[in-house]
C-alpha cells in the first residue's frame, strides 16, 4: 500500500500520566493507520487507552503527562502536501490550533457535557467557523444554519439559539456533529458518539455519519466498545488492550476469523439476537497500568486461557501477519 | 386479562398509573401531567423473568419503583401472591408494607450509587437479614459468606468497603443483598447497563444460574434488546408510559406485531458484518410523556400510520394466545423480526 493512501499513521505511541499515587502508562506502544476517506474502528474496553489516544492526536491530554512516539499526519491543503508529526508540535502553538477543530475534529460521548452550558449551540458552532473559516459573524451564522440542516437538526434558524441543556440527547449529538464538521475536516475522531443514546436515535446518528462521510469525503476514527456498532460502521478495526494494539484487520477478518484470545473471548461474551447460548467471558479484569506493576511479557497473559508458560511471560509478542492485512500480537501464531 | 396457569401467578399489575403533576408559576398551579406509567396491565408467573424494554422516558424505571412502592402509584393495584394468599400492595399500611419488602427486592442500575460507601460488605448484605430479624451475630456472618459464594465473590472480602470493588463486583454485592432475605420476587433495573461487555456476560450468566437455582420470579428492566432477549422468558415493550407489545420472548423477536418493536429490533447493531440488513430508521424524537401525541402515541414516527392512528389510542389486545399488542392494524401488518 502506498504512503499516500494513509491520512494518519500512529507509530509506537506512548502516553504516561503522572499522578501523586504513581505513574500510569496508559498507552504503551500503540500502532495504527487510518486510510483516506475510510473508517477505522478502535475497539476496547474501559481503561484500555482508546479515548486518550484520540485526545493525543489533537494534543489535548491533560498534563502532567509524557507523550512519546509518532503521530504522522499527511496534510494536504490545496495540493500543498506536508507530513507533520503531531507529537512534536507545541500543544498550545499555532500549528496544532490551526488543525484542531478544522482539519481534525472530534465528537464525544456526552454531548451535553461537551458543550458549554452558558452559550447557545449556535454561538459555539459560530466560534469554530470564525476561528478557521471566516471572521464575518453574519456569514458564519449562515454556514452554521446550513450545517445544522444537513445534520437533520429541526428548524435551524430558530433552534440555533437554543442552549445545549434545552436539547435532547439526540439533538445535542447532532449539534455536536455539526460543530465538528462545519470546517470540513479531513479526519473526524468519534469517541463513543452514540453510547448513551436510545437505540432508535443511535440508528439515526450512525446513518447520518455514513451519509456525511460519503458526501464530504473524510476519514473517521470510530471509537466504541460496542462491537455491534463497530460491525455496522467500520471497514477496518484495531482492538486495543492495556495500551497496545493486539489485533488489526478488516471487519470480516475480525468478526469471522478472530485470532487473539482476547478478541475471540470478547466476541463470545456478546449476547447475540436469536441465540440463548451461555455467554463466554474473560476471567478477571484488566489491571491499572501502574508503571511499576506491569506484567512481564504479554499484557494479556494473566487473563489468557491459552497462555504458553515460558513464552508468554518472557517477552511482549511482536505483530504477526496471519493473513493479508490481518495482524495479531500473540505467540500462538509465531 | 386472560391468563394460563393462573394459580401460579406471583405478581399481577392492574390498571397501574403514575402521573407526575407539572407545576408552573409561583402558586405551583398544575398545568398538566407527565403520564410516566399510563394504565399498565401485566402478570408474571412463578419462576419467570419478564423483560421490560423501552427507550428513555418510556416509564420503565418508574414502573419498577412503583411495583415495590418505592414511589407511590397514582392509581391501580399491585397483587402479590405469597404462600397462597393474594395481597394488594397498594392497600398496605407502612408497617405491613415493610414486612412485605423482604419478599420483594430490587437491584439498581448504578453499582456506584446503590451501595452505602460507609458500610462494609458484611453490613450491606447483612442489613436485610438484620432488619427482618432473620439472623444476627455468627449466624449472620455465616449466611452472608454463603451468599457471597453464591454470587462468586471471595468471602474473605467481608470486611471491605465498596470503593475496593469494581463495577461488576459491586453488582454482585447488590445481587447478594437482594437475595439475602430469600425473596419471592426481584426487580432488576438495568443491572448490567453500566458494565463492560465481558463483565456484563459474567453477571448475566450469574443471573441465569440464580434464576434456575432459586426459582426466582423477576422483572428485568433494560434498554438493550440483546441482553433482554438473553435473560427473559417473556418480554413487554414500553413506549411513553404504555405497553405496546407483550409476548413470549421468541415471539416478540421473531414475529413482532407492533411497528415500534419492529423498528427497535431493526435498530439493534449486530456484530456480524454479513448481516447488513435494510434498517428501519425512525424519524423524529422519542415522544415526550409530558406532551404525548394524539391518538396512538407512536403514530408520528410510524411508517404504517393511517387516519385512525391520529385520532384513537389503541387498546392492548390479545392477537394470538399469550401475545398482546396495541395497534389498530396489528392483524393486517406483516412485520420483520430478527434474522437468525
Amino acid at each position: 500500500m502506498e504512503d499516500n493512501d494513509f491520512l494518519l499513521e500512529v507509530n509506537n505511541l506512548k502516553l504516561r500520566f503522572i499522578m501523586t499515587e504513581g505513574e500510569l502508562q496508559v498507552v504503551d506502544g500503540f500502532n495504527f493507520k487510518i486510510k483516506k476517506n475510510k473508517t477505522l474502528g478502535l475497539a476496547g474496553e474501559t481503561g484500555c487507552g482508546k479515548s486518550v489516544s484520540a485526545a493525543a492526536i489533537l494534543r489535548v491530554n491533560p498534563p502532567p503527562r509524557i507523550l512519546e512516539g509518532e503521530i504522522l499526519y499527511h496534510q494536504n491543503i490545496e495540493n500543498k502536501k506536508k507530513n507533520i508529526n503531531l507529537v512534536k508540535l507545541d500543544e498550545q502553538g499555532k500549528e496544532i490550533r490551526d488543525i484542531r477543530g478544522n482539519e481534525i475534529s472530534m465528537i464525544v460521548q456526552e454531548p451535553m457535557l461537551a458543550f458549554s452550558p452558558l452559550h447557545t449551540v449556535g454561538n459555539q458552532i459560530i466560534e469554530a467557523i470564525c476561528l478557521h473559516r471566516t471572521p464575518d459573524k453574519e456569514e458564519a451564522r449562515e454556514i452554521a444554519i446550513d450545517m445544522l440542516e444537513r445534520v437533520g437538526f429541526p428548524d435551524p434558524p430558530k433552534k440555533i439559539d437554543a442552549y445545549p441543556w434545552q436539547l435532547s440527547g439526540g439533538l445535542c449529538q447532532r449539534a455536536m456533529i455539526a460543530m465538528a464538521l462545519v470546517c470540513r475536516p479531513t479526519l473526524l475522531l468519534a469517541d463513543e458518539p452514540t453510547t448513551g443514546l436510545d437505540v432508535t436515535i443511535q440508528a439515526q446518528i450512525l446513518d447520518l455519519m455514513k451519509e456525511l462521510q460519503a458526501k464530504f469525503g473524510m476519514s473517521i476514527l470510530f471509537i466504541t466498545h460496542d462491537l455491534g456498532v463497530m460491525a455496522e460502521m467500520v471497514e477496518d478495526l484495531v482492538i486495543m488492550y492495556l495500551g497496545e494494539d493486539i489485533e488489526y484487520g478488516s471487519t470480516e477478518d475480525i468478526f469471522h476469523r478472530p485470532k487473539h484470545p482476547y478478541t475471540v473471548n470478547l466476541l463470545k461474551s456478546l449476547p447475540k439476537l436469536g441465540s440463548k447460548r451461555r455467554l463466554g467471558f474473560i476471567k478477571g479484569i484488566p489491571p491499572l497500568p501502574w508503571v511499576d506493576s506491569l506484567p512481564l511479557g504479554c499484557r494479556f497473559r494473566p487473563r489468557c486461557p491459552d497462555a504458553i508458560k515460558g513464552v508468554c511471560d518472557k517477552e511482549r509478542p511482536p505483530a504477526i501477519e496471519v493473513e493479508k492485512g490481518h495482524k495479531v500480537r500473540c505467540f500462538l501464531y509465531a | 386479562m386472560k391468563k394460563e396457569n393462573s394459580n401460579k401467578i406471583v405478581l399481577e399489575v392492574k390498571s397501574l398509573k403514575k402521573y407526575f403533576p407539572i407545576e408552573k408559576g409561583f402558586w405551583k398551579k398544575i398545568t398538566g401531567y407527565i403520564k410516566a406509567v399510563d394504565n399498565l396491565n401485566f402478570y408474571i408467573r412463578e419462576g419467570e423473568t419478564l423483560g421490560l424494554v423501552g427507550e428513555s422516558g418510556c416509564g420503565k424505571t418508574t414502573l419498577g419503583k412503583c411495583i415495590l412502592r418505592a414511589i407511590e402509584p397514582t392509581e391501580g393495584n399491585i397483587l402479590f401472591r405469597l404462600n397462597g394468599d393474594v395481597i394488594d400492595l397498594t392497600k398496605l399500611d407502612k408497617e405491613p408494607l415493610r414486612g412485605m419488602r423482604r419478599y420483594a427486592q430490587m437491584v439498581f442500575q448504578d453499582p456506584y450509587g446503590s451501595l452505602d460507601p460507609r458500610m462494609s460488605v458484611l453490613d450491606i448484605i447483612g442489613e436485610p437479614l438484620v432488619v427482618n430479624k432473620i439472623a444476627r451475630g455468627e449466624e449472620l456472618k455465616k449466611k452472608v459468606k454463603s451468599l457471597m459464594e453464591v454470587v462468586e465473590l471471595n468471602p474473605e472480602y467481608l470486611g471491605r468497603y465498596p470503593h475496593a470493588f469494581s463495577g461488576g463486583q459491586r453488582q454482585r454485592i447488590a445481587i447478594a443483598r437482594a437475595l439475602a432475605p430469600n425473596p419471592k420476587f426481584i426487580v432488576l433495573d438495568e443491572p448490567v447497563s453500566a458494565l463492560d461487555v465481558s463483565v456484563q456476560a459474567q453477571i448475566l450468566n450469574l443471573l441465569q444460574d440464580l434464576q434456575k437455582e432459586f426459582n426466582l420470579t423477576s422483572l428485568f428492566i433494560g434498554h438493550d434488546l440483546r441482553t433482554i432477549e438473553h435473560i427473559s422468558d417473556r418480554v413487554a415493550v414500553m413506549y411513553v408510559g404504555k405497553i405496546v407489545e407483550m409476548a413470549e420472548t421468541k415471539e416478540v423477536f421473531l414475529n413482532p406485531t407492533h411497528p415500534y418493536t419492529e423498528a427497535l429490533l431493526s435498530a439493534v447493531p449486530k456484530p456480524d458484518p454479513h448481516l447488513k440488513m435494510k434498517r428501519i430508521i425512525l424519524s423524529g424524537e422519542v415522544a415526550s410523556p409530558a406532551n404525548p401525541p394524539s391518538g396512538c402515541y407512536f403514530h408520528p414516527r410510524c411508517r404504517y400510520a393511517k387516519e385512525p392512528c391520529r385520532k384513537e389510542s389503541p387498546k392492548l389486545e390479545e392477537i394470538n394466545p399469550g401475545h398482546y399488542v396495541s395497534c389498530h392494524f396489528a392483524k393486517e401488518l406483516s412485520l420483520q423480526g430478527i434474522v437468525t
